[in-house]
């Protein structure tokens, strides 16, 4: 899984996925809830060995309520620290701008609220990884069925479509490079590669944000949206694969994961700000804060598990997220 | 209302449709799990469910009165709506229709069976797109115009959407409806590449004889893309044809 001169282990695509990580794979969309894998995750899985281990913990810890829930608290931080730097710094206004057709900016819209409802996810399970390197393992508790939320992504979720890395466009290879550098990573983020369907409407987006994400002020809602997810981690089971120790013995390279863990934990809360920013040009933060997708509970009546199913807010006012057309299985 | 086929998307009628939009309003809607419409996984993407949902929309557009053109697959839907809704479709061309049992074609057909895509490499797959549409043309395309045809299906999703709706598009509907065929009371018009290598020309001796009253134009010289290879010809067909 490396490349000669690669500073990270190298993405394990969906399709390359074989065997037991194919296996992973289909558990990580159940879980995450998400009709596809991140390529952070990817990332991980470069180091298969190591990955199969974390995952059969990790696994269950982020299907219970208490994940979810905690994540449901990120994104409400993530949308409050951004509506203060739009009060700054004004809006983003790529939407606006990108000379979208009605049918672009409906499926735009449900790309952002699906990194909208994954991101802080992704910002808790980084923290994680991030407390089990420098604090080490703890016990991995028990979960009972009642605490844990109905798997599966909803219906009325866009498919997560990330355009190949790297991509035939010119113009956008040159963003794709510039993305790489700016977060340090050898992956262009999903975020973004999601975003590339609108070439334009990234690259009004990037240089929006460049506009807010190079302030101090941004720095400062980083960390502390960093630091609240570190918190929120330190109160959930970590699993022993995270430990240092655990990592030397199973990782093939362990120095280049450790890392990789490193730069996901900091590319993280930026991803999470930058999305609650493109998104509040759509949605006003007093909507944005719920959950887009909010997760039923094991166990709970039916109607209100078809409903999380579909993605069905409890919102009066909803965003209107999901295809005009009608879908089966309502 | 024209209706692209398979593995292309409404970007195929692009040279046809800015001309015909000197004329007329012109509708070049992306089928439902093909080009940039919407493709995530359990959407109904038959013929059948096209029609309907096609019906449905001209009706929220308030569109009472259209000539349906409809390539390849695309033919077989523009069929299908004639059937459900007779009054609101005023004429029919149909390039190169599937109909009958003539379709899906092999490889487009292998695209979404799960054995060959365990033995052939990813490479190999997500190159058969290509492949078949460069086998749809007599004068070979440029690389522009392929790029342009396949360019939703460069993503994973886009890929996995065309494996899927082509899993679920079958003959079984085109047989089905095949009896009815002679209840269309649309005026007809069938254009054919005498070379088709994915259609024979006699099928649209067949639709002639099923689709009574309706005019065939078979153009030698080109292949299943019959508006890139006689371009010409088939604009002027198609003007004089329909009613501007």
């Amino acid at each position: 899984m490396f490349g000669w001169g690669r500073r990270f282990p190298r993405p394990v695509g969906e399709r390359e996925a074989t065997g037991d990580l194919e296996l992973i794979y289909h558990e990580v969309r159940q879980v995450l809830r998400v009709p596809g894998v991140s390529v952070c995750i990817r990332a991980l899985a470069g180091e298969p060995r190591w990955f199969a281990s974390l995952w059969t913990e990790l696994g269950p810890i982020l299907e219970t309520t208490s994940f979810e829930a905690s994540s449901d608290l990120l994104r409400i931080a993530s949308v409050e620290l951004a509506s203060g730097l739009v009060d700054a710094f004004g809006p983003v206004e790529a939407r606006a701008r990108a000379g979208l057709g009605p049918s672009q900016r409906h499926q735009l819209d449900a790309a952002l609220a699906l990194h909208h409802y994954l991101g802080p996810k992704l910002l808790l399970l980084h923290a994680t990884l991030r407390l089990g390197l420098s604090e080490g393992a703890t016990a991995p508790g028990r979960t009972a069925p009642g605490d844990r939320i109905v798997r599966g992504p909803p219906i009325s979720m866009a498919p997560l479509e990330l355009v190949p890395d790297p991509p035939s466009d010119p113009k956008l290879a040159r963003v794709f490079d510039e993305l790489r550098r700016t977060f340090g990573l050898e992956h262009v983020p999903s975020l973004h590669a999601h975003l590339a369907m609108w070439p334009r409407y990234l690259s009004l987006a990037t240089r929006g944000l460049e506009r807010v994400t190079l302030t101090t002020k941004f720095e400062h809602a980083r960390e502390a949206l960093h630091d609240h997810a570190l918190e929120l981690a330190a109160r959930l089971p970590r699993p022993l694969a995270t430990g240092r120790g655990h990592l030397r013995k199973m990782a093939s390279g362990p120095g280049r994961l450790v890392e990789l863990i490193s730069a996901l934990d900091r590319a993280a809360p930026v991803l999470c700000l930058e999305t609650s920013l493109l998104a509040l040009e759509v949605i006003p933060a007093s909507l944005l804060a719920a959950s887009p997708f909010p997760a039923a509970r094991v166990g709970e009546p039916r109607s209100r598990v078809h409903d999380a199913l579909a993605g069905v807010s409890g919102a009066p006012e909803a965003p209107p997220l999901g295809s005009p057309i009608r879908e089966l299985g309502r | 209302m024209l209706l692209h086929g398979l593995p292309t998307w409404g970007y195929v009628w692009h040279p046809l449709m800015v001309l015909l939009a000197r004329e007329r309003r012109v509708l070049v809607p992306d089928l439902l799990g093909f080009g940039f419409s919407d493709r995530r996984d359990h959407l109904e993407c038959g013929i059948e469910a096209q029609a309907e949902l096609l019906d449905e929309w001209l009706g929220a557009l308030g569109v009472e009165d259209v000539d349906v053109a409809g390539h390849d697959v695309g033919a077989g839907v523009a069929l299908a709506l004639a059937l459900r809704s007779p009054r609101r479709i005023a004429r029919l061309v149909l390039l190169d229709a599937a109909c009958y049992d003539s379709w899906p074609i092999a490889a487009l057909w292998m695209l979404g069976h799960p054995r060959v895509r365990r033995e052939l490499s990813d490479a190999a797959v997500s190159r058969l797109p290509e492949v078949i549409v460069r086998r749809g043309f007599v004068r070979a395309p440029t690389n522009r115009l392929v790029e342009g045809l396949l360019a939703p299906y460069e993503t994973e999703v886009g890929m996995g959407s065309l494996a899927r709706g082509v899993a679920a598009m079958n003959a079984a509907s085109t047989r089905a409806t095949s009896r009815w065929l002679p209840e269309i009371s649309a005026p007809t018009l069938i254009v054919w590449g005498a070379k088709d290598q994915f259609r024979n020309p006699s099928l649209a001796r067949r639709l002639a004889l099923d689709l009574r009253g309706a005019k065939t134009l078979l153009l030698a010289k080109a292949g299943h893309f019959v508006m890139y290879d006689r371009f010409r010809e088939v604009v002027r067909a198609m003007r004089s044809f329909l009613p501007a």
